[in-house]
């Protein structure tokens, strides 16, 4: 009962933290009149809470709140794109790892283990700063190791499809190993990727933010909530809410992102006692 | 016994191998020409014929990876073409700092997770679970750039009570050469000293603590909930043993794998996280380091950084798994010999 409700709130916050990220992201547009990059020397600096500048301006005087904007949808599309393409490959890979077994298994697990054995975010440092600070090489550098909780998900879920009822009487009616795939083994593997998903976007807005806060993430130039938060350390005793309130986006949008995943996998798998989530 | 810990330390050569095929991989692919990579960009062409020859870039391929094999197994990156010292001695000269922050960080971490998971399974289903729970979550998905710059914004800044950066005020008395200050300052009585250390220490180790404490309660309380359950509690209740004892005697050695296991994973965050308390707190340490070579596209000392990172992280996963032999009689008696 008590699990229950307690589910009943992950959900409506989880679900109202994302639905106002994406608010801001989508209609920002229409809730500010500022341009994110147009400057005003004479409002530098200037404090939160006016009508004029919702959360302040900057140094050079942008307007946070559309400055967020921009950083919201800029952080939204990089995870997005990254989750979608792990999660296709992950479960790809994991699915015929698990279901052919055998050699092929074997590579994999070693692919696997080698990218496992880099500390996180590193290899993305790493991939960035030699190949160059682009966004297609951005999003492989984030990508590099979120295939690998899919595909050992996909793999251990594939390996026990195998043995099932329903895909030996598929294959004893001629069904080839392509087609058992592709109709019975991955969209039995669907529902728990999308859970994976929720918790791997999590991770992925924050590798980005981590990244613009270094200086490696998108092309400088375009506001990002990492980068807002680099530029604003510097001014962090005269204008706090220069760091303060891109830490507040990110921090809204994981959150999120993390109780509709928790709220996900209880949903999706009853048997976990709902009280230790 | 001896031969499971022998296995464990056997299957890291391969991983160790397949990353290094993995760096020099990502070194091969990487645009332009290795050797112009890894000269200065202002480096005439016979600056770069001479690194060239230097990697033995003009040889084969199977050749230069036999090169670079040899050079990262005897831990020879070459010379920082930004500070022109050798890479090696330049990161072992932070790596204490790196491994001190880390040491300290993960002990707050450890401590301060444990007893919170251990109050929430006690209070199961209390308010006080309740807000275990929501600082867990919370913990999780801050930022640690961003929890570093409201920790100083808080202390630094409007309360003034702890420094914002560094290790240790300029020009302060420290002896020992080890690195390591807590214990340098320790070991030659210098308790003013080590008492700085210790301030310069608590934001940075706060802020990289920050991000694990969540998830080590939530995997105790889960743990100790789980082994709650279990016959030989009930038993132990029965006994009429002190609420104490069952905590202490049952609960905890029991739970005491699943705990460890989360931490182990936590090293990853732990590892990475340094890279970026450092740079906040201008920490000198291997992760600032890091940020110093990637701003002045430095690629051996990139490349040494990246190598010396992943050797650690791959060091402190074994030596979890040995840990094992340790807590657990089943591994130690090579029921478990699988690991």
């Amino acid at each position: 009962m008590i699990a229950a409700r307690f589910l009943q709130v992950k959900f409506l916050v989880g679900a109202l933290c994302i639905g106002l990220i994406a608010l801001m992201a989508i209609g920002g547009d229409f809730l500010t009149p500022h341009n994110p990059d147009d400057q005003d020397l004479l409002a530098s600096l200037q404090p939160p809470f006016t009508w004029e500048h919702v959360l302040g301006t900057d140094q050079l005087g942008r307007d946070i709140f559309a400055r967020m904007v921009s950083g919201a949808r800029v952080s939204l599309a990089i995870a997005l794109s990254v989750v979608l393409i792990s999660g296709v490959l992950g479960v790809l890979l994991g699915a015929i790892s698990g279901y052919l077994s055998g050699w092929r298994d074997v590579v994999l697990q070693k692919i696997v283990e080698t990218f496992w054995a880099f500390p996180p975010i590193l290899l993305a440092i790493a991939i960035v700063a030699l190949f160059g600070q682009t966004l297609p090489n951005l999003i492989i550098a984030l990508t590099i190791q979120r295939w690998i909780p899919y595909a050992r998900l996909a793999r251990a879920q594939a390996m026990s499809l195998r043995s099932r009822e329903f895909i030996a009487a598929s294959k004893i009616m001629g069904g080839g190993t392509v087609w058992i795939l592709r109709k019975h083994v991955v969209p039995n593997l669907i529902a728990s990727a999308i859970v994976v998903a929720t918790f791997t976007m999590a991770t992925a807005i924050i590798a980005e933010a981590s990244l613009s806060f270094l200086g490696l993430g998108v092309p400088p130039g375009t506001a990002t909530w990492g980068g807002m938060l680099a530029d604003g350390r510097s001014y962090i005793t005269r204008a706090w809410w220069l760091a303060v309130f891109p830490g507040v986006g990110i921090f809204i949008t994981v959150i999120g992102l993390n109780l509709l995943g928790d709220w996900l996998r209880d949903q999706l798998d009853p048997k976990t006692d709902l009280n230790l989530v | 016994m001896l031969r499971a810990i022998l296995l464990r330390l056997g299957g890291v050569i391969p991983v160790l191998f397949l990353v290094a095929c993995g760096i020099f991989a990502l070194l091969h692919l990487a645009p332009g020409d290795a050797a112009s990579l890894l000269a200065s960009a202002d480096a005439g062409e016979a600056e770069v014929t001479r690194l060239r020859a230097l990697w033995g870039l003009d040889q084969p391929l199977h050749v230069q990876f036999g090169r670079f094999l040899l050079n990262i197994a005897r831990f020879d990156f070459g010379t920082s073409l930004r500070y022109q010292e050798p890479v090696i001695s330049m990161i072992g000269e932070r790596l204490p700092a790196t491994l001190e922050l880390a040491a300290v960080a993960l002990t707050i971490a450890a401590v301060a997770g444990v007893s919170l998971g251990v109050v929430a399974a006690l209070k199961k289903g209390k308010l006080t679970d309740g807000i275990v729970s929501v600082v867990a979550v919370a913990g999780v998905s801050a930022p640690s750039f961003w929890v570093g710059i409201l920790f100083v914004l808080l202390f630094s800044a409007e309360l003034n009570l702890l420094p914002s950066g560094g290790r240790l005020p300029f020009g302060t008395p420290i002896d020992g050469n080890s690195g390591f200050y807590l214990f340098d300052s320790l070991a030659h009585g210098q308790f003013e000293t080590f008492q700085l250390v210790l301030l310069h220490l608590a934001l940075p180790a706060l802020t990289l603590a920050a991000g694990m404490v969540g998830i080590i309660a939530r995997i105790t309380r889960s743990a100790l909930v789980d082994v709650g359950q279990e016959d030989f509690i009930s038993t132990a209740v029965a006994k009429g043993l002190s609420r104490r004892a069952i905590v202490r005697r049952h609960l905890l050695p029991n739970a005491a794998i699943p705990i460890s296991t989360i931490i182990g994973l936590e090293l990853g965050v732990l590892i990475s996280g340094t890279i970026i308390v450092e740079v906040i707190f201008s920490w000198p340490g291997v992760g600032s380091l890091l940020y110093q070579a990637v701003t002045a596209r430095d690629t051996p000392l990139t490349t040494g950084v990246v190598v010396v990172y992943t050797t650690l992280f791959i060091a402190l996963n074994v030596l979890i798994d040995l840990f094992y032999f340790v807590i657990d009689p089943r591994v130690r008696s090579g029921a478990g010999a699988s690991t």
